[in-house]
């Protein structure tokens, strides 16, 4: 799992590794998974020099937060993909393109929140010890910001 | 059943004409050449390489690895999930599997269909109602979960197992159902079934 994380937040790609990782911290959120939306939300603030105040205004609501508006079409279809891969609707594809969204980077976004759905069951499910102090979540975040996710010798 | 998409395109014609050198790029050429009807997850898995070498390992050892729950279960539990998630392709696919593992497709879609008045053994049911919970509450499941498949006879390397069959279905069906990978004919599914049951996931 580890490898499909590196590929899908750091690997080549249009989409920044800022804008992966507000994506994934976005969908662990709406799966009230603590452990993924506080470490996915560090990574992001730590891509974009430690400032969280972009993904905690996603998290709260992306359609006012200061992004682009190609992000928040992503973000949209990322909330349907939450929810159900069959409430992806037509339109929401038509608006990611209309504000200048690849096919690529729209299979990218469905990828990345798809594969959360996965990531947040596995950490609940197993029910991974969860630290309760946030700066225990901040030093995480600046590894996975530097380091990504597989061990470099 | 709710009703999946019947043949068509994927709703992102790059993704489905981009394929990358590769084994399913191999795989989709040879179906076309034969005439064959193939498995549009293919498209997706010839897509991105990088991506879906790691994901096939990772299924392959999620589906197959030698544990206490046998791989047909772990099928049932990926078909379950699917049917759960409304993903027609994947409900057919795995139901396909999980019938040539254990022998019995009635028996699979009574299970998937109704649990609690399936002749499956409680213990296999307690496996799919905990496999829908995962599904359908996530942030509800609890400790109070787990006690109650042990207490159906399941070890934790079988709940782990599981959890994992389960949390991998959650990401399949909606990466396919979201790119609209159309379900194949029944004899298709079976087919494909057949090759999962015997071949696995691996294409290396």
């Amino acid at each position: 799992m580890r490898e499909l994380a590196e590929v899908l937040l750091r690997g080549p790609n249009t989409l920044t590794s800022a804008e992966r990782e507000t994506i994934a911290a976005f969908v662990s959120s709406r799966n009230d998974c603590q452990f993924c939306q506080l470490s996915h939300s560090a990574a992001a603030a730590h891509h974009l020099d430690g400032n969280y105040d972009i993904v905690n205004a996603v998290k709260r609501d992306y359609e006012s937060a200061p992004i682009s508006a190609k992000l928040k079409a992503l973000l949209a279809i990322a909330a349907q993909v939450q929810q159900g891969g069959r409430q992806v609707a037509a339109a929401d594809v038509e608006r990611a393109r209309k504000e200048g969204a690849t096919d690529t980077e729209i299979h990218d976004a469905v990828l990345i929140a798809a594969a959360f759905c996965m990531f947040n069951r596995y950490v609940d499910g197993l029910a991974t010890m969860t630290p309760t102090d946030p700066q225990a979540y901040d030093a995480m975040g600046q590894r996975m910001a530097r380091q990504g996710y597989v061990q470099r010798p | 059943m709710f009703n999946g998409r019947k043949g068509g395109s994927l709703h992102l014609p790059d993704v489905e004409t981009n394929h990358q050198p590769g084994p399913y790029q191999t795989l989709i050429a040879d179906a076309k050449n034969r005439g064959a009807e193939y498995s549009k997850i293919w498209d997706l898995f010839a897509f991105k390489n990088d991506f879906t070498i790691h994901l096939a390992r990772l299924s392959q050892g999620v589906m197959r690895q030698p544990a206490t729950i046998s791989a047909g279960l772990r099928e049932l539990v990926a078909a379950y999930t699917s049917f759960q998630n409304e993903c027609a392709f994947c409900t057919q696919a795995h139901a396909a599997a999980a019938a040539a593992l254990i022998g019995d497709e009635a028996l699979v879609w009574k299970a998937l269909h109704d649990v609690e008045s399936a002749p499956i053994p409680e213990k296999e049911k307690a496996l799919l109602r905990f496999a829908g919970r995962m599904t359908k509450q996530l942030p509800a499941v609890d400790a109070a979960d787990i006690a109650t498949l042990r207490a159906a006879g399941w070890d934790d390397e079988a709940i782990y197992y599981a959890i994992t069959t389960c949390a991998l279905f959650n990401f399949y069906n909606r990466w396919i159902t979201a790119t609209g990978v159309p379900e194949m004919s029944e004899e298709a599914h079976r087919q494909q079934g057949r090759m999962l049951a015997t071949r696995g996931y691996g294409r290396e």
